[in-house]
């Protein structure tokens, strides 16, 4: 299986995703791409966000997300996957994360893309610090924290 | 012994350092004596102990448990649960 992982300060382009996925290579007999992106919010229960900033453990990142593809290859047949992440200052609106599977069919490229996002939240090592535009307290950064779902999420493919 | 801690997140911040060479006592084996290593530093440390409940630990850039066993050279990291995406 052919898998690409970039992790990046510069803006996702989608193309990249896609045509890493199309480029048919081998014996690769796609029939289903599947690409999910993460996208900024502008908000959140506290206001309107100026920016995010990711930090991550770039010896650990890699590994982790390798681990991760490995592990929905074991569970379904998918031919490649690339995983997009960005790091440092994020606008909102902008491209957090791409995860894009090509196979054969559709069921496993669909559930293979949920099973590494799903593992992605809970296992990568990323941490994401908003900064917040609100009038009283411009400036206002808060760690975001991780949520119980996102365990959820992951148990589900266990 | 010595090792190397990565610091991320809040806990970075708190502590005001990204990583540190740490010197552990002779008899220390586990993770768990890295802790209780920065534990008796007090201060800012204090917030290891407090938060040892949701923060998490890496040993050598793959997750780890308290209990896992450390040599000279490991590195050890510690931060609260992840966030990407």
């Amino acid at each position: 299986m052919k898998q690409k992982i970039i992790i990046q300060q510069e803006k996702i382009d989608m193309a990249q995703a896609y045509e890493f996925l199309q480029a048919q290579t081998g014996d690769d007999n796609n029939g289903a791409l599947v690409v999910f992106s993460g996208v900024m919010r502008g908000r959140n229960e506290h206001g309107a966000i100026k920016k995010i900033t990711m930090e991550h453990y770039d010896k650990m990142t890699e590994t982790t997300i390798a681990e991760i593809i490995a592990a929905a290859q074991e569970k379904f047949l998918i031919n490649k996957t690339i995983v997009l992440h960005r790091v440092g200052d994020i606008l909102p609106h902008d491209t957090i994360v791409v995860v894009g599977v090509a196979a054969t069919h559709r069921y496993d490229a669909f559930r293979a893309a949920e099973m590494v996002m799903d593992y992605l939240k809970s296992d990568a090592p990323f941490w994401k610090k908003e900064i917040m535009v609100d009038d009283n307290n411009d400036g206002d950064e808060l760690w975001v924290a991780q949520k119980p779902t996102d365990q959820v999420a992951r148990k589900k493919w266990q | 012994m010595m090792i190397q801690v990565r610091y991320f997140s809040w806990v970075r911040e708190k502590l005001q350092k990204d990583r540190e060479t740490l010197e552990l006592p002779a008899n220390a084996s586990r993770l768990q004596d890295v802790l209780a290593t920065l534990d008796q530093r007090g201060g800012d440390y204090a917030l290891l102990k407090k938060n040892n409940g949701m923060l998490r630990y890496a040993l050598n850039y793959r997750l780890a448990k308290p209990s896992d066993q450390i040599k000279n050279g490991d590195e050890v990291a510690i931060f609260p649960p992840v966030t990407g995406g």
